[in-house]
């Protein structure tokens, strides 16, 4: 389709012959790319221009003179928030809970998909795979919903039981005490069926023979799994905890969010519940926004830390 | 598979796995089923048996106050509204992206790719996103809960990831013919992707029926709450137990009448969650299959 210029009919051309190809190909293309191009435009609109904003963070926001005409005052917001105890409060809680939830979530899918990949009746399998992947569609809104009515102490399932029994109603929702075990477990609960759609793919795509000469070398069920099934998973195991450690940070803010109250601030306060606060609540746009660069910021050192580490091992990495 | 002795072990390991994994059915069927029979019970009955299997006596009259006022109807119009435009929305425009994005001559291919790649890890962050929605003018209006959300860089990858395994010579005995790129997504593309398609549109349209916090970023206009604030405001922002049993006092319905918070928020959560619950099981069977190709692919 490219027509090479001999340039018969002038001593030098006027475009370049490289450059005609390059304008003929994207003539050629140019459907494609008026298809990319609301795509890219809202990529563009929406995560790009929002991070112009970043500059907030450096300044000291005036209301009356808007993001541009505020007056600098290079890093003071981040040694102002440092000292806050807010701050460190969800910083250290922004830790705890995630890596909390790597600790107790992650394997979960993996054990979840091992047993499922077990059953040998077709039916049931296809049933409890129906059940357990429901949790993942509904909101944190409703999962909190559901969580209440059994929880609340004062009309909480629970607390019926319990005062049938002559016990006093247990304060679960709002305590400090229970407050990072139900984030765990509601995580848990609404992402393990989920989470082990993948690792069910990877072990279907083992290769059979691979079982087949194991059994014959005499292996039970067991050593199968460690030896065969488990090392199958190896790749999505790492590429999907570096993929959760590079949102570390985050520590799932929806979840909170619903879950948390003032009186769990304490231990379930976290970065970006903490933003919310301080910025669109309480209006401090500039020391929001230098804590969000500061998660940020963070975040991309852990994440390149992680994916080091990774390759050190002698895995492949995410980049 | 080859046959192999089953050992004692082997069957009590399968006896414990059945089990194992039927309670954790249950734990995920439970909360669902309390919260269903607590909507339809009143209080009495309620606080009388701790766990209810089956209702002694049918009560609607939780549900029945919802739809007194009008605000339910607002909020399930608005909620159906933005699901379905903006499912198809960003359908369309996530689909032309990835089509695009999928062809390897495309020239500037990687620079977006590495555009939209960074946006994954990187985000101006709430506070200036918040900013911008304001000084886009798109405050208070319903366009903010669709229009920001055309894109979803994990949809548009299974989806990329699906379309660079379609056999080229599709496409290109489609050209020969005549037919230009939009024709050959639209025509040809898209009808043999169905299953992915519709598995990503499912994916969207529950993230959509599931939006509640731009609307509490924001909306102010209680006209353009979707079912989910609307839910989140009756649970969480609610004036403390006796609030909505006061308020139906004011509504006319009296004592006898047997009605009691939590009843009437979780008939709340029943119709915020009862489409997706529904329309659940008949799906399962596509996504399924759907995620495990964009998951293998991928």
């Amino acid at each position: 389709m490219d027509v090479i210029k001999t340039g018969m009919k002038r001593n030098t051309p006027l475009i370049s012959d490289s450059n005609n190809r390059l304008f003929k190909k994207i003539y050629r293309d140019r459907f494609l790319y008026m298809m990319i191009l609301p795509g890219i435009a809202l990529y563009i609109l929406f995560s790009y221009v929002p991070m112009y904003g970043i500059i907030l963070a450096f300044k000291k926001y005036m209301i009356n003179k808007g993001i541009w005409g505020s007056p600098w005052n290079g890093l003071s917001n981040f040694s102002f928030i440092m000292g806050k105890a807010d701050f460190i409060t969800a910083f250290k809680n922004t830790f705890i809970i995630s890596f909390g939830k790597l600790v107790f979530g992650f394997p979960a899918p993996i054990i979840l998909a091992l047993l499922l990949n077990e059953l040998r009746n077709r039916y049931y399998k296809r049933t409890i795979q129906t059940i357990i992947y429901l949790p993942h569609f509904l909101s944190w809104v409703i999962v909190y919903g559901l969580f209440f009515n059994i929880f609340s102490s004062s009309i909480g399932v629970l607390s019926k039981f319990l005062i049938s029994f002559g016990q006093e109603p247990a304060a679960i929702l709002g305590n400090p005490k229970y407050f990072r075990t139900i984030i765990y477990a509601t995580s848990i609960w609404k992402g393990m069926g989920w989470g082990s759609i993948i690792y069910l793919a990877a072990i279907m795509g083992i290769d059979p023979s691979l079982f087949e000469s194991a059994i014959i070398d005499g292996a039970n069920r067991f050593k199968q799994m460690i030896y065969i099934t488990l090392p199958s998973l190896k790749y999505a195991v790492i590429l999907l905890f570096i993929l959760d450690l590079g949102h570390v940070m985050d520590a799932g803010f929806d979840q909170i969010f619903n879950f948390y109250s003032v009186s769990t601030y304490s231990v379930g306060d976290i970065i970006d519940t903490y933003v919310y606060r301080l910025g669109i609540v309480s209006g401090r746009f500039d020391l929001s926004t230098a804590v969000g660069v500061f998660k940020s910021v963070l975040n991309f050192i852990l994440l390149l830390t992680a994916n080091k580490v990774v390759k050190l091992f002698g895995e492949e990495g995410l980049f | 598979m080859a046959a192999y002795k089953r050992s004692l072990g082997d069957l009590i390991f399968d006896v414990f796995n059945i089990v194992f994994l039927g309670i954790i059915s249950l734990t995920m069927i439970f909360p669902i089923w309390n919260v269903i029979m607590t909507s339809l019970v009143d209080v009495g009955e309620y606080y009388s048996r701790p766990f209810i299997l089956w209702p002694k006596e049918l009560y609607t009259m939780s549900y029945r106050y919802i739809f007194i006022d009008n605000q339910i109807y607002n909020s399930i119009l608005i909620t159906v509204f933005t699901t379905v435009v903006g499912t198809l929305y960003a359908l369309v425009i996530t689909t032309m992206l990835a089509y695009g994005l999928s062809k390897k001559y495309l020239i500037g291919r990687n620079f977006f790719l590495i555009l939209i790649f960074i946006t994954m890890y990187f985000s101006g962050g709430m506070i200036p996103y918040y900013l911008l929605i304001k000084n886009l003018h798109l405050m208070d209006k319903l366009a903010v809960l669709i229009i920001p959300a055309g894109v979803s860089t994990w949809n548009f990858l299974v989806i990329k990831s699906f379309f660079s395994q379609i056999p080229e010579s599709l496409e290109e005995s489609a050209k020969i013919d005549g037919a230009n790129d939009f024709i050959v997504l639209f025509r040809i593309i898209m009808p043999i992707s169905l299953p992915l398609l519709a598995t990503m549109a499912l994916f969207w349209g529950v993230s959509f029926w599931n939006t509640w916090f731009p609307v509490m970023l924001y909306i102010r206009n209680p006209k353009f709450y979707t079912l989910q604030y609307l839910l989140r405001r009756m649970l969480v922002d609610s004036a403390g137990n006796g609030a909505m049993e006061t308020l139906s006092r004011q509504a006319g319905i009296g004592v006898k009448d047997k009605l009691f918070d939590e009843g009437i928020k979780m008939s709340m959560v029943v119709i915020a969650t009862l489409p997706i619950v529904i329309i659940y099981p008949f799906l399962q069977k596509y996504f399924a299959k759907g995620v495990m190709i964009g998951s293998i692919k991928g």
